[in-house]
């Protein structure tokens, strides 16, 4: 069930995403839980396209439209902006990408949750530059194909929720369009918390992912199901709680939807499948203890 | 001046701000195909015979609305009760759920409903009476469900029964512990408040004549049943200690007792024969063996019967069948049978049995009771012209349960539909319509294909009341791929418990399973995936990465301008209520 103010929608159609995009139902769902009293951040990415045909705007919020790498500072100066005019009722919020998180935004985002600025950052993970034409970034997976690694990506993904645990920030999840209910539940939590929160968002993209657009949100849920994504949540980068148990299918339940592990044989299955199994378990050592 | 008149001037200054509405662009033009929000019909539902609505009524109890989630039971099956527990649940054989972990337990629901609902007969009373009167013949589930629904269409019907009470092999066949006494009187009671006159002790045939009947009603559904046990064909039937089995059951059924002595044999594979053998040890027998001719698999008993069976102690002789009765006195002593072998499968699609030779054994008895097969009684049906088979069954035409005489129509297992309770009270269900229809001088077939459920037989009254304002699809029927079980975790169903422990169920006819409890019920509610049937669960408008699916009061609408026709609506939709279609789409 839905709280009756979440009832009302802060995005407007008619926007410019692909058919199936999982990003414009994540941006949709948080500002759906955040409401009116919010400023939105965007960037260079499809954030930007979808959101910002100038000179119309998807956003009933107010929305900046600021530089690629500096999602972060722009939303921890808005807040900060916000704090000094004792408006602090207003949500900072900042979209960015998995290039604009994990490659490029990477030390100002830092820096931001260093100083523990109160705006909430939401990574919309389509896991490659989707927006310029699929080329891979730090956050696509090992053996993925993408335009610039046509035979599978040599790198692995970067673990980046690791790196966020380690700022020790108050509030840290891993939500998926997929299951909505914990998603906004997520939002709402991280709402109401000061401080700097990050959101790692799965966001299914049709066209980067190579699969027919109406599987997004069923490609959302699969990930979580096959403990691919699992869905989490760090508090003080220490203390970690598993907020869904997945169901534990195989792997290529997941990875066969989609276009872009065509070339994957039994073996590179296997041994995605023992990573996914080895870092489930390291998750689940992580909540032993845990007080949550 | 460069002629078109722009100077550096007079361009106004941009200013980067975007303050229009992305409404402006009508995405839905980027696709022609749009999802539509339709309930379908779930698998279970097409396999009640009776076809009971039940993905709506688990729908309605998920919200904890078990009275109306029992109304939706009782506009199609005037017997929960009594279906909830002795049914053969043919539902739970197609629930899709089997395919992911074990089947709902719907029956246990039903009975669950029909012992904690409660039943408002008010709102089912019809808001027009007829002048039509209707005699139905037999108090049995096919003769109660024709009355209640006759009486829900306005006929004003009077049931006419033999023996001293109502119910038929309800209450004459089935033992006490299997379905109480008690249970059978309250769903009774609510046909006769619908205003339904039963007079028992009145047989027809004998104390009223056929034709004098059909005289002063202006139709007559006759539901007579089979209440004659089948012979063996063997010599020497006619002993002492031999019985048939219905003949048994209805004996003790009549408060009258019968001494068999200690050893029994049971002969037969079906529902009767294992009442027979449980109803024997509840009354002393302490060496109780059944035999049948097939192997388990073949018995036409329900599989959990069959268990209870073996539970208290009672042996079963598979692939034997009786050659010869021993006497001794005149009394029976043993029965001689011969091992059996199976061979090709014969028209019911069982491999037909045939003896091994000299393979004879023996089985000392001091009874047996032969449960094979039983037919009705229905020569007084000739009175009227009304053509029987040669077994004594009355001949009716299978879709519209028409008799080769006007105006009188038959049904139940008088009329050779399948021996099932619920079968029998689809047929009665049948002819309620089809008596409607010869009132109406309408075509039975006609309508039965219009409310048809599925491909199968049975047909929704809710829909023949109200075709225009029914909000299912009856004929799209959800199978098990279509529904998408990622939104689903695990979970075990929920038996009925045992009520009392084998060793004390052999002493007792107290009901011997209990009804699911009320602090589990939820749970079991919560398996079931509701096929087809909208739950409001929201996903669909959670998702729409166009905004364009608007909850309403009453469920959701589209917006068609936007839609871009992804369609991650209709592929995520838990029960497959969404559908991608060519054109307008939009909402139900």
């Amino acid at each position: 069930m839905i709280a009756s103010e979440e009832q009302q929608e802060y995005m407007r159609s008619g926007h410019m995403a692909c058919p199936g995009c999982g990003e414009a139902s994540t941006m949709r769902l948080v500002l759906k839980v955040l409401g009116e009293k919010t400023i939105v951040v965007i960037v260079p990415s499809c954030v930007g396209v979808i959101s910002a045909t100038f000179p119309n705007s998807t956003f009933k919020v107010p929305c900046f439209h600021s530089a690629f790498e500096i999602a972060a500072p722009t939303a921890a100066g808005i807040a900060n902006a916000l704090r000094v005019q004792g408006r602090e009722d207003v949500t900072a919020l900042a979209f960015a990408g998995d290039g604009g998180t994990f490659d490029i935004g990477l030390q100002s985002l830092s820096g931001a949750a260093d100083r523990n600025d109160n705006f909430i950052y939401v990574c919309l993970d389509n896991e490659a530059y989707m927006n310029t034409g699929i080329q891979s970034s730090s956050s696509t997976p090992q053996g993925v194909w993408t335009m610039t690694t046509p035979g599978g990506r040599q790198g692995r993904k970067k673990k980046f929720m690791q790196i966020i645990a380690a700022h020790r920030m108050p509030y840290a999840a891993t939500a998926s369009i997929g299951h909505p209910h914990d998603l906004m539940a997520k939002i709402r939590k991280a709402k109401n918390i000061k401080g700097t929160k990050f959101i790692h968002t799965l966001t299914p993209c049709p066209t980067g992912w190579r699969m027919p657009e109406n599987l997004s949100a069923k490609a959302a849920m699969l990930a979580v199901e096959t403990k691919l994504f699992p869905l989490y949540e760090v508090i003080d980068g220490t203390e970690y709680r598993i907020t869904h148990q997945p169901l534990g299918l195989p792997v290529q339940e997941f990875t066969k939807i989609q276009g872009r592990y065509r070339h994957f044989t039994e073996e590179d299955t296997a041994i995605l499948q023992r990573e996914v199994d080895d870092e489930w378990e390291q998750l689940v050592a992580k909540t032993k203890g845990c007080k949550l | 001046m460069n002629g078109h008149g722009i100077t550096i001037e007079n361009i106004k200054k941009i200013v980067p701000f975007s303050q229009g509405s992305t409404e402006i662009f009508l995405t839905g033009l980027w696709s022609s195909r749009k999802p539509i929000h339709l309930d379908k019909t779930s698998p279970c539902r097409q396999a009640c015979p009776v076809g009971n609505d039940i993905s709506r009524a688990f729908y309605e109890a998920s919200m904890g609305h078990y009275d109306e989630a029992l109304r939706i039971f009782r506009q199609d099956n005037p017997l929960p009760g009594v279906c909830g527990r002795v049914c053969y649940h043919p539902c739970e054989s197609q629930c899709n759920r089997k395919y992911y972990d074990e089947a709902v337990n719907i029956r246990g629901f039903e009975r669950f409903l029909a012992d904690n609902g409660k039943v408002d007969i008010g709102r089912e009373r019809p808001a027009l009476l007829r002048k039509e009167k209707v005699a139905i013949v037999g108090s049995g589930p096919a003769g109660l469900s024709a009355a209640y629904h006759l009486a829900r269409l306005g006929f004003s019907v009077t049931i006419l029964e033999a023996l001293p009470m109502a119910g038929g092999m309800l209450r004459y066949g089935i033992p006490e512990y299997r379905l109480p006494k008690g249970i059978l009187d309250k769903e009774i009671s609510y046909i006769q408040e619908l205003g339904v006159e039963i007079k028992t002790g009145v047989t027809v045939g004998k104390d009223l004549s056929l034709s004098e009947t059909r005289k002063d009603y202006q139709a007559i559904f006759l539901a007579i049943g089979a209440h004659s046990g089948m012979q063996l064909g063997l010599e020497g039937e006619d002993l002492l200690g031999v019985m048939d089995g219905i003949t048994y059951l209805r004996t003790i059924n009549l408060g009258k007792k019968v001494r068999l002595g200690k050893k029994i044999a049971v002969i037969g594979g079906g529902n009767t024969a294992i009442d027979c053998a449980r109803t024997a040890r509840r009354l002393g027998a302490k060496d109780i063996t059944v035999i049948y001719r097939r192997t388990r698999a073949e018995m036409p008993a329900l599989a959990e019967d069959v268990d209870g069976l073996e539970r208290e102690g009672i042996k079963i002789e598979l692939l034997a069948a009786p050659k010869r009765l021993i006497s001794e006195n005149g009394k029976i002593s043993g029965v001689e049978c011969l091992r059996m072998k199976l061979g090709e499968a014969d028209t019911t699609g069982r491999p037909s049995p045939f003896p091994v030779e000299g393979s004879e054994f023996i089985v000392p008895v001091d009874a047996m009771i032969a449960a094979i097969g039983q037919a009705p009684e229905a020569a007084f049906v000739k009175e009227l012209g009304i053509s029987i088979s040669k077994n004594n069954v009355i001949q009716i035409s299978s879709e519209t349960t028409a008799t080769s005489v006007d105006g009188v129509f038959a049904g139940g297992d008088g009329a050779g539909t399948k021996a099932f309770v619920a079968d029998a009270i689809a047929s009665g269900k049948l002819g309620a319509l089809a008596v409607y229809c010869y009132f109406e001088g309408k075509d039975v077939k006609k309508e039965l294909k219009n409310h048809q459920i599925g491909n199968q037989q049975s047909f929704s009254f809710q829909h023949f009341l109200n075709p225009k304002h029914y909000p299912v699809d009856l004929k799209k029927v959800v199978p098990y791929e279509k529904i998408n079980t990622l939104c689903f975790p695990h979970g075990v169903r929920h038996n009925n418990p045992e009520s009392v422990p084998p060793k004390e169920a052999v002493k007792t006819f107290r009901e011997g399973t209990s009804g699911i409890e009320a602090s589990r019920m939820p749970f079991e509610i919560y398996r079931c995936f509701k096929c087809g049937t909208c739950t409001h669960c929201d996903l669909c408008f959670l998702l729409c990465p166009d905004i364009s699916i608007i909850k309403g009061t009453d469920g959701y609408t589209i917006k068609t301008d936007f839609c871009k026709g992804c369609g991650q609506c209709a592929t995520t939709c838990p029960r497959n209520v969404i559908e991608m279609v060519e054109g307008p789409g939009g909402n139900t």
